[in-house]
């Protein structure tokens, strides 16, 4: 069997190393901007190499899932060193992070902080929108219990129409009613949770996961019963079913506009999205908002985007009062 | 994850028990011990029609604690000539079993794809070399009868040892 290139599901932002080519050449001359990524890199590098290296001396000894156990190991290896989703940290320590980066990045996160003062980290596993998206849906829902409770309401409302998406989508109750069981049960359990038992919830494998399932099959369902709108956007001869297995329903697969629009649309929850790039040519950080079809109830959920990789940003003019 | 994932298996345990009737080439899905929800045990029937008629050929699918996270490992316990099966270990080339594994999928799903792959071979990506030739090269019929040949050393009969 020969050494194809394997798509990498990792979140550390590196898009050179979205294959295993002999080529490592893009990886090690591309510029990494983000210092977080350097210890993820260097690791990416040197399987690049050994698989490389045996694609051209024993090509026949390495396949396609002895690559991808590799990959994997590294990715895991990679991620476990962070909770699934972490305290939240004042955005100066994120600042911190670029001190001896690029300029670019320095000036935006600077500029940033006049109107965001917090972040909060999900684990860079390929899971990190869905996580993020949840956890900030469900701690706004926690933390407004008292003063709206109608978030809650709404939130219980939206997540068991799922279960009517989901069936319209075709899958199968059997396949879907554990992680939709689990994601309606923390919802519930809102109405008498602590910050600290929301954010244990979300960092328990078991509990965490089955809410990313969750939502990625909503991502996929709604996908699935708006082909007209979505198809069009696929690689030619690619069908909806296909992406969907590969790129939504599929844990650790990084996430696409695509399902940022899908899961928003789906959940009635609008996003915002700060993108913080290197790019020099602006000094402020972009905002890209995703809006549902029906007047959002709520703020929109913040978060913020750095090549591959999502996490929770927390808006001054939004009500912190117990984030921890 | 252990207590889900067993959780999950008995349930599709009572399932597959209840849709028996609905899917006629699957003989048999079930643990190979009540007490380990863990491996399980299949019997796929060979399509009346093909050259796999007639064949009974056995499963062996072993769950992994992260199931349905992660793809159960499935390969064939019966020897079966196929492209897409290795003829020695019984190894699947199947893309949902592999890179393509979704946790929509349920063991009754997986095994009826596996049985639909004994009719629709995918040659260019063989685990058995000799059979996807055959194929690639058109010459049915001699596929046909070296399937029907194995079939019916393998899979007839009081075949059920490995």
């Amino acid at each position: 069997m020969t050494v194809t290139p394997v798509p990498v599901p990792t979140e550390a932002p590196i898009p050179a190393a979205a294959t295993i080519a002999p080529t490592i050449a893009p990886i090690t001359t591309g510029a990494v901007a983000d210092p977080v990524a350097a210890g993820a890199v260097a690791n990416l590098v040197g399987a690049t190499a050994a698989a490389a290296a045996a694609g051209q001396g024993q090509e026949a000894q390495l396949t396609d899932e002895q690559i991808l156990t590799q990959m994997q190991a590294i990715k895991d290896e990679e991620a476990n060193a962070h909770p699934l989703v972490d305290h939240s940290v004042d955005l100066m320590e994120l600042a911190q992070e670029y001190e001896n980066g690029s300029e670019a990045f320095k000036k935006k996160i600077e500029n940033l902080s006049d109107t965001h003062d917090r972040m909060r980290r999900s684990r860079g596993d390929g899971n990190c929108f869905y996580r993020a998206f949840a956890f900030a849906w469900f701690e706004r829902v926690m933390l407004a219990i008292k003063s709206k409770p109608e978030l809650h309401v709404n939130a219980v409302r939206t997540i068991e129409e799922t279960k009517d998406l989901l069936l319209a989508a075709q899958f199968e109750l059997l396949a879907f009613e554990d992680f939709y069981q689990v994601t309606l049960e923390t919802l519930q359990n809102l109405v008498h949770f602590t910050s600290e038992e929301l954010l244990t919830a979300f960092q328990n494998d078991e509990v965490s996961n089955s809410i990313v399932m969750h939502f990625r099959l909503v991502a996929s369902a709604f996908l699935k019963t708006h082909q007209d709108d979505y198809a069009p956007f696929l690689e030619f001869g690619q069908t909806m079913d296909e992406f969907c297995s590969m790129h939504v329903e599929a844990m650790g697969r990084e996430s696409e506009e695509m399902m940022l629009i899908a899961l928003t649309k789906a959940t009635h929850v609008s996003i915002e999205v700060a993108y913080l790039s290197g790019n020099q040519s602006a000094d402020e950080v972009n905002f890209l908002p995703f809006l549902p079809d029906t007047a959002p109830y709520m703020p929109p959920l913040v978060l913020l985007y750095r090549p591959g990789h999502y996490d929770i940003l927390y808006r001054k003019s939004h009500c912190l009062e117990g984030v921890i | 994850m252990s207590t889900a994932v067993h959780r999950r298996m008995l349930k599709e345990y009572m399932a597959i028990q209840k849709n028996a009737a609905t899917r006629p080439h699957l003989e048999l899905l079930e643990p190979i011990q009540e007490d380990d929800l863990l491996h399980w045990q299949a019997i796929l029937l060979g399509t009346a029609d093909s050259a796999y008629e007639g064949g009974r050929f056995k499963l062996d699918i072993v769950i992994p604690t992260s199931y349905p996270i992660q793809s159960p490992t499935i390969r064939f316990v019966t020897k079966i000539c196929h492209p897409n099966v290795h003829f020695k270990t019984g190894e699947i080339c199947l893309d949902i079993l592999k890179s393509e594994w979704t946790p929509a999928w349920t063991l009754e799903s997986i095994c009826v794809a596996i049985s639909s792959l004994l009719t629709n071979p995918e040659p260019s990506s063989p685990l058995n070399c000799d059979a996807a030739n055959l194929l690639r090269c058109g010459d049915t019929a001699g596929y046909n009868s070296l399937v029907k040949m194995y079939t019916a050393l393998y899979a007839i009969g009081d075949s059920d040892e490995e």
